[in-house]
């Protein structure tokens, strides 16, 4: 029997909607599926709905900040997270890390960098081989 | 008698009279009748002995025995009886008139009333009684002979026991010789005079307590020789008001001059009157060269002038005080700026007399605040910055990505190089934006003992690659056992790797970098020189202002040196730089040393 290819999830959490379409673009070209959230609570609520493979957020954003990374934290336990942040501070960068987020950028970031990290958090579910 | 005799007889003021040798009246003149309120024809008809009260008679009859006997003059004191009972002192001298053969015939007295003169002498002693000042009088010896009751309070002696005592015993103990000296010598070119012109002099009471005292000399001729007349007037108190007064001089004095502030005293003119130390030594003219002349003469610049003048008129008009700011003009026309308070002095009738002006020098100040301004400004910019940098990241993130999706879908050479110079541009803005955040966001230094020769030889070291393919030669110059600076290690490595990364790059075709490390009092002071290019004086005064840059736009943010500067200062240092065009430059970072109180982020 035939193992039923499941397609990679990817929440893309970003208030910017022109910065949200380029992530969505560029992500795309990996084949995963996408799921877009506004801001932190339509992201929450996106989790809650349907766990993602990876999360890939902003931090500052309407209902975002550290405290909403803690959140994402508890409801998806397992799910990499990976964080943009617009010229971040090194204690951002610190607090975020010590939270577990598996991978850290400053805006403006090399969107291959980006890809690169994303590929390689998801491993073996880029092919949907596992859930 | 002959006749031009008998008138000068009769003229006589002193009564005169002729007695046989018996005694017997013959002869007397209207004097004689006054004296004694006897008439003539009352007088002829009496003995001389009967004029004689009964317990001179003896001392009467003893003079006239001799006057026979030795045929000379005698003059003698004695009291006459007058008719109405009462007595009169009289200097008689009493002579024989001789015969022919030389034989005493008669007697002849002319007699002095003496009680005129007594009541002179009264009047005299009155006078000097009731003087408020002390009277004495010496003779030529230096005996007391008389003193009256202020000369009792002034040396606390009852008048019998100063009269026929030397006035030296008036006189401290340690001036006696000295007087006894000045005496004789006045003595001899006697005028009258103060005494000891000059001197301080100073009386001594019976108690032994001394005091200030001023003497008037004045010579005077007595039928017993030269007196000289002395009065003393006690200045104790005067000398106590001069004292206090004297102090009080001293304390405004002390207060003026050691005062920071200036303090400048006008006269209704406007000229100067007083210029205090903190005058002389902010303007550097002397309180002698500025005496007497206009404020505005000399220190004022021309278009403060007429202010300054108008400050002063509403003074003078009767405003009670006002402050006021403006530059004053030293010898070596440096301008200070001052910060006056004015007030006025007025005299017993309430006119303005004087102006006063204390002023503080806030040229410091000024500059501290204007400091101030530019490093609000350099933290204003940071928190712009930060602010900005959230905004901008996102848009910044879109155009670099965009290009990079673009530059991955497009076979087009020409598309690919103009989306090439998007990715690189933007990674510029990201350079110049991240050390924007880096100086706004540095941290306040964590500051240990560190060895600062240790981070030179790690500069140099995070150079040593560049270094070797480059015509550079590298100096080092390190004293020996250096005590360690109090710095935060990171931060100072961070300077000298900027500063020597613009030393490289100011030597493009090589030349010699020298790095120097040596103690300077409480600092360590590092030298970090090149032989580049040089920078013109315009150009060197900038280096430290944020955003100002000599290089091509693109290699260097203008942050650099302002980051430095700031580090430094944060340590409680100084940077200082210095330039000559085609010589080189060389900056001079001086860093506290041990534990310096930490200064504020």
């Amino acid at each position: 029997m035939t193992l039923e290819k499941k397609q990679a999830l990817v929440l893309i959490a970003e208030d910017d909607r022109e910065m949200r379409s380029l992530l969505c673009d560029e992500l795309f070209d990996l084949g995963v599926s996408i799921r877009e959230a506004a801001d932190g609570d339509e992201a929450l609520r996106s989790v809650l709905d349907r766990r993602p493979s990876l999360i890939l957020t902003d931090l500052r954003m309407p209902a975002g900040g550290l405290d909403y990374i803690a959140r994402l934290r508890t409801f998806a336990p397992g799910v990499p997270l990976v964080l943009i942040t617009s010229f971040g501070d090194a204690q951002t960068k610190a607090d975020a890390l010590a939270m577990g987020v598996e991978a850290y950028f400053d805006k403006p970031v090399r969107i291959s960098e980006l890809k690169e990290a994303v590929r390689r958090l998801l491993g073996p579910a880029l092919n949907g081989e596992i859930d | 008698m002959p006749e031009r005799f008998e008138g000068i007889f009769e003229a006589s003021k002193d009564a005169i009279g002729y007695a046989a040798l018996d005694g017997t009246i013959l002869l007397v003149n209207r004097a004689f009748s006054e004296l004694t309120g006897f008439s003539r024809e009352e007088l002829l008809r009496m003995n001389a002995r009967d004029l004689i009260p009964q317990q001179h008679k003896e001392q009467r009859d003893r003079v006239v025995a001799q006057v026979i006997q030795i045929g000379e003059p005698v003059e003698y004191a004695i009291d006459y009886l007058r008719k109405n009972g009462s007595q009169v002192s009289v200097y008689v001298t009493v002579f024989a008139v001789k015969g022919e053969d030389g034989k005493p015939t008669g007697l002849a007295a002319i007699v002095r009333n003496l009680t005129e003169p007594k009541r002179a002498e009264e009047q005299f002693r009155l006078v000097v009684e009731s003087s408020p000042s002390g009277i004495l009088m010496v003779d030529k010896s230096g005996t007391i002979s008389l003193v009256n009751r202020q000369i009792e309070q002034q040396f606390g002696y009852e008048r019998a026991e100063l009269i026929g005592q030397p006035v030296e015993m008036l006189v401290p103990q340690h001036m006696r010789s000295h007087h006894a000296g000045d005496r004789a010598e006045f003595m001899a070119h006697s005028e009258s005079r103060a005494m000891g012109k000059g001197r301080d002099l100073f009386g001594v009471r019976k108690d032994g307590t001394e005091f200030p005292l001023e003497i008037g000399l004045n010579p005077i001729q007595t039928p017993n020789g030269m007196r000289v007349l002395a009065s003393v007037v006690d200045i104790s108190d005067r000398k106590l008001a001069e004292q206090t007064l004297q102090k009080e001089r001293d304390f405004i004095d002390a207060v003026l001059e050691t005062a920071g502030a200036l303090v400048v005293v006008l006269d209704q003119g406007g000229r100067i009157l007083r210029f205090n130390r903190a005058c002389e030594q902010t303007t550097g003219y002397s309180s002698e060269e500025v005496m007497g002349r206009h404020v505005w003469d000399l220190f004022i610049v021309p278009n403060e002038v007429e202010g300054v003048k108008a400050v002063f008129e509403r003074l003078r008009g009767g405003e009670p005080r006002n402050d006021y700011e403006n530059y004053w003009k030293g010898k070596d026309g440096a301008l200070r700026r001052i910060s006056w308070s004015n007030t006025v002095l007025r005299d017993s009738n309430g006119a303005v007399e004087y102006v006063v002006a204390a002023g503080l020098d806030i040229t410091d100040f000024k500059q501290i605040q204007e400091q101030l301004r530019k490093t609000e400004r350099i933290a204003e910019l940071g928190t712009l910055a930060s602010g900005m940098a959230h905004e901008i990241g996102t848009p910044m993130n879109v155009i670099l990505g965009r290009a990079e999706y673009l530059l991955q879908r497009t076979a087009d050479e020409g598309m690919k190089r103009g989306l090439t110079t998007i990715v690189t541009q933007i990674e510029r803005i990201t350079k110049v934006m991240n050390q924007l955040l880096a100086f706004a966001r540095r941290k306040t230094p964590e500051r240990r003992a560190v060895d600062l020769g240790e981070i030179v030889e790690d500069s140099l070291e995070m150079f040593q690659e560049r270094i070797a393919h480059s015509r550079i030669t590298v100096e080092k110059v390190i004293e020996a056992g250096l005590p360690p600076a109090h710095a935060d290690r990171d931060q100072v490595l961070q300077v000298l790797i900027n500063l020597v990364v613009n030393s490289l790059h100011a030597m493009p075709e090589g030349g010699r970098l020298r790095l120097s490390l040596a103690r300077e009092n409480n600092h360590l002071c590092l030298g970090v020189s090149d032989t580049g290019h040089g920078m013109p004086e315009e150009i060197r005064q900038k280096v430290f202002d944020p955003f100002f840059t000599t290089k091509e736009f693109g290699k260097g943010t203008g942050l650099g040196l302002t980051v430095v500067k700031g580090i430094v200062e944060e340590h409680g240092g100084t940077i200082t730089v210095e330039s000559v065009v085609g010589k080189g430059t060389t900056f001079w970072v001086r860093i506290p040393l041990g534990e310096a109180p930490p200064s504020q982020p």
